[in-house]
C-alpha cells in the first residue's frame, strides 16, 4: 500500500505542475490580450476561449488535490467529547463517499466526453470533449486516493478496536 | 407536487447531515445535489455537466488572479513596508501600534481580499510587536482580528467575485468593487474610534515619529505595492479593462514589483508560491464548481421563491424583514465559512432583497460580505479569529471579550451599509 501511494504521489505531481503551468498561461493570456488591445489595436482570438478550458482543467484538478490533502473544508459543530470510534467512523464514511464522487466523475464525465466530441468551441475548432475529458482523469486520482485512506482509516478503526 | 416538496426535503436534509457528520462542504453540495436527482429522475449527465458549466465563466478566472497577486505580495514582504508607512502617518498617536496594525489592514485589504492572510502576515509581525511594547495580547488580537476585515470590502476581494457569480452574473463585478471601497474605509476609521478610547484609558504607548526625509523613503517604498489598487479601481473605473483583465495585470504588476523593484525574496520562490496559491484555490474553486450543481435544483425546486414567499409571510415592513435577513446572515456566519455562505445563500435570498425590496444588487453584495466577514471573528467557527489567538497565544474566549466593542462598531457600519443605500452606492453609480 505504502508503495502503492508513493506511485500515485508522484504521478500526480506531475498533475500538479500542469496545474501550475495553467495557472500562470491563464495570466499570460489575458495579460497579453490587454497589451496586444492597447498597444497594437489586435487581440488573440481564440484567449477567452482557452483561459475557460484551463480554468476547468485547473478546478478539477485542484479539486483532486483538495481529496489528496484534505483541504476541502468542512465544519465542527459535533460535540468533540464524541467517542473517538465514532470520528474514525465518520472519517471511513467520508473516504467512500468521496470515491462514490469519483466514480460519479469517471461514468458521466467520460459520457460528456463521448458527447462533446460532436461538437466543437467556435474560435478555435476544438472539439467540446476537451472541457469534458478532465473529468475521468481526475475522477481515477479521487477514487485511487480515497481508496487509499478508506483503507488506512479502517486499518485506524481496527486498531481502535483492539486495544 | 408531492415531488417537488420531496426532493427539497431530500437536497436540503441530506445536505445537513453530511455538513454535520463533517464531509466537506464542497461534496456535501455536490453529492446533496445527486441524491436528489436521483429521486427526482433528472438526467445525472446534467448534474455532472453543471460542474464544468458552473466554472466556465471569464469573470471567475480574476478568483486566482488575485489570489495569486496577493500570494506573491504577501511573500515578497509588502506587509512590512505597509506597516513602515502606516506607522510613519499614525504611529505618533496614543496607541500608535494599534492604529497603524487598522490602517496597515485598510492597505493590506487594496493587495489582498482575504481577513485570513491579512492576519496572518500583518498580525504575526505586529501582535508580538505590540505585547512587547506593553499592549493587552487580547486587545492586540482583537484589534488585528476585526479591522482584518476591512480587506474582504476593500477591491480587490474573490469574495465579491463569488457574489457576482451567485447572483446570476448580471452583477458587475467592477461595480461590486467600488461599492465596498467606502464601507471598507468606514469599517477601518470606525474600529479606530475603540480603539483610541482603550488606548488612551489604559495608557498605552505612543510610537517614535521619523524626519520626513525617511518618511518619503517609506511612502515610496510602499507606493509601489498601493499602486495595485490604482490599477484595479483606476482600470475598471476607466474601462480600460475588465475587472478579470485588471486582476491578470496586478498578477504581472506584482511578480514585476516583487521580484525587480523590492528583490527580497529569489525568482525561484515562485514554486512555492504556485503552490500555496493552488491550495486556497483547491477549496474555492471546487465549491464554485459544485455549488453550481446545488444551485441547479435548488432553481429547479423553486426553493428562493419558497423562502421568498416565508420570509413575506413573517412580515412585508422592509426595516423588519432586512434586519431578519441580517440576523440570519450573522448567525449562519458563526458557524460556516464565508465563501460556501456566499455561494448557498444569494441565490435563495436574492429574490427577496432585490426583487421585492427592491435594494441594488450592489448594496446587497455589500451587505452580504459584511455580515459573513463579522462571522469570521467570531466563535464558533472564525478563521480570522483562530488565526488571531494562535498568533497572540489566548483563548477564543478571552479575545472574543476583547473584541465586544469592535463588535459594536461593526454592527453600526452594518447597519449603515443596509439603510443608508449612498455609503454603498455613491461610488459606484460614478461608472
Amino acid at each position: 500500500m505504502e508503495q502503492f501511494k508513493k506511485a500515485l504521489d508522484s504521478l500526480f505531481v506531475w498533475i500538479l505542475k500542469i496545474a501550475m503551468v495553467m495557472l500562470l498561461a491563464m495570466v499570460v493570456i489575458v495579460f497579453l490580450n490587454v497589451v496586444l488591445r492597447y498597444g497594437f489595436k489586435s487581440g488573440i482570438h481564440w484567449a477567452e476561449e482557452i483561459s475557460l478550458v484551463i480554468v476547468i482543467w485547473f478546478t478539477f484538478i485542484s479539486m483532486a488535490l483538495g481529496v489528496k490533502e484534505n483541504l476541502h473544508i468542512n465544519i465542527s459543530v459535533l460535540p468533540s467529547k464524541l467517542p473517538k470510534k465514532f470520528f474514525l467512523i465518520l472519517d471511513v464514511l467520508k473516504d467512500l463517499l468521496e470515491i462514490l464522487i469519483g466514480v460519479i466523475l469517471v461514468i458521466y464525465g467520460w459520457r460528456l466526453t463521448l458527447n462533446g466530441a460532436r461538437s466543437f468551441l467556435p474560435a478555435t475548432q476544438i472539439p467540446n470533449s476537451i472541457n469534458y475529458i478532465v473529468l475521468p482523469i481526475v475522477g481515477i486520482f479521487i477514487i485511487l486516493y480515497a481508496g487509499i485512506y478508506a483503507y488506512e482509516d479502517l486499518m485506524k478503526c481496527k486498531k481502535g478496536a483492539t486495544s | 407536487m408531492m415531488n417537488t416538496s420531496m426532493g427539497t426535503f431530500i437536497l436540503i436534509s441530506s445536505f445537513l447531515v453530511m455538513l454535520i457528520f463533517k464531509f466537506p462542504i464542497t461534496f456535501s453540495l455536490f453529492l446533496s445535489a445527486v441524491f436528489t436527482a436521483m429521486y427526482l429522475n433528472l438526467p445525472m449527465m446534467s448534474i455532472v455537466q453543471r460542474l464544468v458549466s458552473g466554472v466556465n465563466s471569464f469573470s471567475l478566472l480574476a478568483i486566482p488572479f488575485f489570489i495569486l497577486s496577493g500570494e506573491i505580495m504577501s511573500q515578497g514582504g509588502i506587509s512590512r513596508r505597509l506597516v513602515a508607512f502606516a506607522n510613519a502617518l499614525i504611529g505618533r498617536v496614543r496607541g500608535g501600534l494599534a492604529q497603524v496594525n487598522i490602517l496597515a489592514s485598510m492597505f493590506f485589504g487594496g493587495i489582498s481580499g482575504s481577513a485570513v492572510a491579512d492576519v496572518s502576515s500583518i498580525g504575526a509581525m505586529l501582535i508580538p510587536m505590540m505585547v512587547d511594547d506593553g499592549y493587552d495580547p487580547d486587545f492586540a488580537v482583537a484589534v488585528t482580528v476585526t479591522s482584518a476585515c476591512e480587506g474582504i470590502l476593500i477591491p480587490p476581494s474573490h469574495n465579491m467575485i463569488i457574489f457576482a457569480m451567485a447572483a446570476g452574473g448580471g452583477v458587475s463585478v467592477g461595480k461590486l468593487f467600488l461599492g465596498g471601497l467606502l464601507p471598507g474605509i468606514g469599517l477601518g476609521l470606525m474600529l479606530m474610534i475603540p480603539t483610541a478610547i482603550i488606548a488612551h484609558k489604559r495608557g498605552y504607548p505612543k510610537e517614535e515619529s521619523s524626519d520626513w526625509r525617511k518618511t518619503l523613503k517609506i511612502a515610496r517604498d510602499a507606493f509601489f505595492g498601493l499602486f495595485t489598487i490604482i490599477i484595479i479601481v483606476g482600470g475598471v473605473i476607466s474601462g480600460v479593462f475588465t475587472a478579470t483583465e485588471s486582476a491578470a495585470v496586478a498578477a504581472v504588476y506584482s511578480f514585476i514589483i516583487t521580484f525587480f523593484v523590492y528583490r527580497e525574496i529569489p525568482i525561484r520562490q515562485m514554486g512555492p508560491i504556485l503552490r500555496n496559491s493552488l491550495k486556497t484555490l483547491a477549496m474555492v474553486m471546487s465549491l464554485i464548481a459544485a455549488a453550481s450543481s446545488f444551485g441547479y435544483l435548488m432553481a429547479f425546486l423553486k426553493i428562493p421563491q419558497a423562502v421568498t414567499n416565508g420570509l413575506l409571510a413573517i412580515s412585508d415592513n422592509r426595516v423588519v424583514l432586512l434586519l431578519l435577513i441580517n440576523l440570519m446572515l450573522l448567525v449562519l456566519g458563526t458557524i460556516m465559512d464565508m465563501a460556501p455562505l456566499i455561494i448557498i445563500t444569494t441565490p435563495i435570498l436574492y429574490p427577496v432583497v432585490v426583487t421585492h425590496l427592491g435594494m441594488d444588487p450592489i448594496q446587497f453584495g455589500v451587505m452580504m460580505i459584511l455580515n459573513l466577514a463579522i462571522g469570521l471573528t467570531t466563535p464558533p467557527v472564525g478563521s480570522a479569529l483562530f488565526v488571531g489567538c494562535s498568533i497572540g497565544k489566548i483563548s477564543i474566549e478571552k479575545a472574543t471579550k476583547a473584541i465586544l466593542p469592535f463588535y459594536s462598531m461593526m454592527i453600526i457600519v452594518l447597519m449603515l451599509v443596509t439603510f443608508v443605500s449612498p455609503v454603498t452606492m455613491a461610488l459606484p453609480s460614478l461608472m
